[in-house]
């Protein structure tokens, strides 16, 4: 198929000019400090891996052994990186597609240093020993009031934005980005509250670890990919009912799932029932974003060659689909009893916010960055080098931890094999999983160099989009 | 105020030349101006099929929460349930797994394969004192044993503890029984009845000798 031809009328890329220049200082400002976490957080994670394989390195300064390094990586790609970059794309998507200047601008840059500070003052509290001890909640509260503070006030400019929209109808991409900058103040607020104790404890723990990909990362990489994908091959997205079908069954059954985290545990049987049939059930909603996509795409895959963003999008969103039927068949009983409390879950987890997640982030900043720091990526050859690095690193890595993870499930389940044998047979994953770590870190020491550059217009100016085709 | 025709000059790093300002604005139009339509929603239907699955999934999670709801009881745990669900009333407790409590009790002492550590836990392997009359030993598992004893010709003198409080019959009888069947040893079984006859006929017994089980009745 041909693709359709550009949208260049002077009027258009005035209008866009406008846009994008009221986008460009928040949006720069997220950004570069969302890659600032993403470097540190992946010096956390690298440590962190390297500690299976040699537990005595380092093991002299308290900041840096596993049970800090660990939720230290975890919080600041979650709440550094993945949200100050998301907030960032979302931010400039939303004024796309509402055809209006950003607004409230000012409380945008206040957002900005809070959840930085936040960031900042949690992690070193964490480093420091001050942290607690319920996963992805281990800031200690001053540091979650001002994330929340800086969520609100980056919410109040999605919305006002919103408000002042000039456009009829509502694409699907502004439905997951209204609903989570909505429903993410009212989680991150209900799971602090610090009333909780015992088993209500661990399922309101899980309740928020399992929504805060629910209700905010997901609707994010949902979001974006829902527009990069038609928005850069030039058709539109295939069919209105599936994205009907897709947010509706996504916003009804996804808030359910946590409880499938604790199934074994210690708590109510209905309630775990209820989570696992929740986690199932999410086959709907990404069967009808994957048919969307793929049917939206098929028969343009060529722009995969020619277009970053796309690549890295596709990438990502085919890796939503992966990891979400993962999910559902992970929450089942019969599969919990060999994968809980292993290294699965691990690989789960980076499939998710990894695989699915930054890999979409990444392709919507090789959008947006040109068009809101006014300059082209300065080394095309350094894209590729970055997409590779990056989606190799993560696929050994997910598919190390996955296999892995189901040996010591079954071995483990073996009540007489000694514990120590159960270690060594996991040994040459984690080893797999320790090499795919310093690809990744490879990966985004690249792009962080070309993020750099394009912020201070380094490098040979260049007149055109990366890679050999016009709309990148 | 800025619009279509005149630059936000603010959004400018302020310290550039016009020169450079201009180049600027050049390339960001060239940016801009290599874009496609905005993505608008298409009206194809969704595909047959994706409404099958969608009510596949739905009755078969309504028939598999029938089936696990636990009777949506704040008491009904996994094992709680299992029961529960197998027969009604009369389902009676599964017998004990003999590995499962030596992998939970004996094995950070004896070892995994019943081989003990030397000098310090005598072995299981092999060892004599398994193949002897299971009377002796009930009573050890029952009241614990202290003091030296002779274990396939070295001495051991150490302390184990009574687990007559933490086991029930059943598991004591089962635990034996693995021992004496498992890590080479070709011992008969052990009868729950047994055990519990012996922990009837010695109340309030201390932690035994190697002297004094050998004057053990049969």
């Amino acid at each position: 198929m041909k693709a359709p031809p550009l949208e260049q009328s002077p009027e258009l890329v005035s209008l866009r000019r406008v846009l994008d220049e009221s986008a460009a200082v928040p949006v720069l400002l997220f950004f570069a400090t969302g890659v600032l976490w993403l470097l540190a957080g992946t010096v956390f994670g690298l440590l962190t891996s390297l500690k299976f394989d040699m537990p005595d390195w380092l093991a002299a300064i308290p900041a840096l052994t596993f049970g800090r390094l660990r939720p230290a990586h975890l919080n600041a790609v979650n709440y550094g990186w993945a949200s100050l970059a998301g907030a960032g794309c979302l931010l400039w998507l939303t004024s796309r597609l509402c055809m209006t200047p950003v607004r409230l601008r000012g409380g945008l840059i206040a957002s900005v240093i809070l959840w930085n500070l936040g960031v900042l003052y949690g992690t070193g509290a964490v480093l420091l020993g001050y942290g607690g001890s319920v996963e992805w909640l281990e800031y200690p509260l001053p540091a979650a009031a001002m994330i929340g503070a800086a969520f609100l006030l980056f919410a109040a400019s999605i919305l006002q934005t919103f408000r002042m929209r000039s456009v009829q109808h509502l694409y699907v991409s502004l439905w997951y980005t209204v609903a989570c900058v909505v429903w993410f103040p009212f989680l991150y607020v209900a799971a602090n509250l610090p009333i909780y104790s015992g088993v209500v404890h661990g399922a309101v723990n899980w309740w928020y670890g399992h929504n805060a990909l629910a209700v905010w990362f997901t609707p994010i990489g949902l979001a974006l990919a829902y527009y990069f994908i038609p928005k850069v091959i030039g058709r539109p997205i295939y069919s209105y009912y599936l994205s009907l079908l897709g947010f509706w069954s996504f916003a009804l059954f996804y808030n359910w799932n946590g409880i499938h985290h604790l199934v074994g545990g210690p708590v109510p049987n209905w309630l775990q029932t209820i989570s696992i049939i929740a986690s199932v059930l999410m086959v709907i909603p990404v069967m009808a974003v994957a048919v969307n996509h793929h049917l939206t795409t098929v028969g343009h895959f060529r722009h995969l060659r020619s277009s970053p963003t796309l690549r890295f999008t596709v990438f990502g969103a085919m890796c939503y689909t992966a990891v979400s039927f993962q999910g559902s068949l992970e929450s089942l009983r019969g599969m919990q009893e060999v994968v809980h409390f292993t290294h699965y879950t691990v690989g789960h987890a980076h499939l998710g916010v990894y695989a699915f997640l930054t890999m979409i982030l990444f392709g919507a900043m090789y959008y947006i960055t040109p068009r809101v720091a006014r300059w082209n990526w300065p080394h095309p050859g350094l894209i590729k080098l970055h997409f590779w690095l990056t989606a190799g690193g993560i696929s050994i890595y997910v598919i190390a931890m996955c296999t892995g993870g189901i040996l010591q499930g079954y071995a483990m389940n073996e009540s007489v094999r000694p514990f120590a044998q159960v270690i060594d047979l996991t040994r040459p994953w984690l080893i797999a999983r320790s090499a795919s770590g310093i690809l990744i870190t490879g990966g985004h020491l690249v792009f962080a160099y070309l993020f750099a550059q394009m912020l201070i217009h380094a490098g040979p100016r260049r007149e055109t989009a990366p890679w050999e085709e016009a709309a990148a | 105020m800025p619009g279509p025709d005149k630059p936000d000059r603010r959004s400018l790093p302020p310290l550039l030349g016009e020169a450079e300002r201009q180049d600027i604005l050049q390339i960001h139009r060239a940016i801009l101006s290599r874009e496609r339509v905005e993505p608008q929603e298409g009206m194809e239907p969704a595909p047959w099929w994706v409404w099958v699955v969608s009510v596949l999934v739905i009755f078969s999670m309504g028939f598999y929460l029938g089936r696990y709801s636990g009777t949506f009881s704040t008491e009904a745990h996994e094992l709680y349930q299992k029961a529960a669900v197998g027969g009604g009333e009369a389902a009676a407790e599964p017998p004990p797994d003999g590995s499962l409590v030596y992998a939970g009790i004996c094995l950070p002492c004896h070892q995994a394969g019943g081989t003990g550590v030397e000098g310090k836990y005598p072995p299981l392997a092999g060892s004599e004192w398994v193949a002897k009359d299971s009377a002796i030993g009930i009573r050890i598992l029952l009241h614990g044993l202290q003091g030296p004893i002779q274990v396939k010709g070295k001495t051991f003198n150490n302390e184990m503890p009574g687990l007559g409080n933490q086991l029930s019959d059943a598991e004591i009888a089962a635990v034996l029984t693995y021992v004496r069947s498992n890590f080479g040893n070709k011992a008969p079984a052990v009868d729950t009845k047994q055990v519990a006859a012996i922990r009837q006929a010695t109340p309030g017994q201390g932690p035994w000798t190697a002297q004094a089980l050998s004057g053990v009745p049969k």
